[in-house]
């Protein structure tokens, strides 16, 4: 009986929306519109018809309560002439200011909260003896860059030493060289 | 099997097939060591490791998190929530900065200087005065010179 009622008032409401459009096909116009109503008899809430007029191409959207703790629910019939309407139901879940609320005040807290424990905490591992032995400089990697950098300082050193010798006897021969054409010029002398 | 080496003392003869890899050796991919606790032992072993605040700083860090979501339960007004945050991260932190610093509390760098001068400079940081350690180590802050000096100041 309320279905009945309520299919009744849908019908009257769609005839009064359609009598915007154009009489070209009154009947079928008038079936077409039962059909979309009936198809959405569902909806038991607010109806709310969006018409844009278009009389060929008629697209109305119907706002429903359908489910009471399911805040928002749109049905979109979209309608063709020849052919089958589209209706799509859209559902929009909204959360209410408060949840909203709720859920940012307990993120706020939690980060809160774990900056200060966190923080307060160690890193076992970084200051454990496998870690951070005699030689470590405190990288993933430190053997091998202490090792390389000592390799290459003592290498480096070494090197200035030949050098320094190199330089010496270089040095030592030419004095020498120097000595001998100075004793030749003497004997020449 | 007891044998007699060579220089005059007993040894005990392990036959091949009676040698237990891993344990004698103590080679810890054969053999990962009898030490065996329980799941939550061991979970309790790694929260004790990361040294988490204890007494009343891990009291009040324990009973944050439960109080706000009760708070939020019962409907407390969001205002006293932020409040009681606000005076937990004072409390929290006067204790935290009163505790003393820890190597891992200074710059990465500290655990290139030897063992003793670092543990000296510690230890002098956290009973000397601020101002009179800036004064004293005041230097240090460059740590791409090589200071060998610390012990002798």
């Amino acid at each position: 009986m309320a279905d009945t009622i309520t299919s009744f008032t849908l019908l009257k409401s769609c005839i009064k929306t359609n009598s915007l459009q154009t009489t070209k096909a009154e009947f079928n116009s008038f079936s077409r519109s039962l059909k979309q109503c009936s198809s959405s008899t569902f909806s038991k809430g607010s109806h709310q018809f969006v018409e844009n007029g278009k009389s060929n191409r008629a697209s109305r959207v119907v706002k429903a309560n359908a489910l009471p703790e399911w805040p928002l629910m749109a049905v979109l019939v979209e309608h063709l002439d020849g052919q089958r309407d589209l209706i799509t139901h859209k559902s929009i879940w909204h959360l209410s200011d408060q949840a909203m609320k709720n859920v940012y005040t307990f993120y706020v807290m939690f980060t809160c909260w774990g900056c200060c424990f966190f923080g307060s905490t160690k890193d076992p591992f970084y200051d454990s003896e496998t870690y951070r032995k005699d030689g470590g400089d405190g990288t993933g990697h430190w053997v091998y860059e202490k090792q390389e950098d000592n390799e290459e300082s003592s290498r480096s050193e070494l090197w200035r030493e030949e050098l320094i010798e190199e330089i010496e006897q270089k040095v030592g021969g030419l004095r020498g060289l120097e000595e001998a054409s100075k004793k030749e010029e003497q004997l020449v002398k | 099997m007891k044998i007699q080496r060579t220089d005059g003392e007993q040894m005990e003869l392990i036959l091949q097939e009676d040698f237990k890899y891993g344990k004698y050796d103590d080679h810890h991919t054969y053999f990962e060591g009898d030490k065996k606790g329980t799941f939550w032992g061991s979970i309790a072993e790694d929260y004790a490791a990361i040294g988490p605040p204890t007494g009343f700083q891990g009291f009040i860090s324990w009973i944050f998190l439960p109080a706000i979501a009760a708070g939020m339960y019962f409907n407390a007004p969001g205002e006293y929530l932020y409040i009681g945050a606000a005076i937990f991260t004072v409390i929290f932190c006067i204790i935290e900065m009163d505790k003393p610093s820890e190597p891992h509390n200074f710059e990465p760098q500290i655990y290139n200087m030897e063992r003793g001068a670092r543990d000296k400079l510690i230890s002098d940081y956290n009973t000397m005065d601020i101002w009179d350690f800036n004064e004293k180590y005041g230097d240090l802050w460059d740590f791409t010179v090589k200071n060998d000096d610390i012990m002798k100041r």
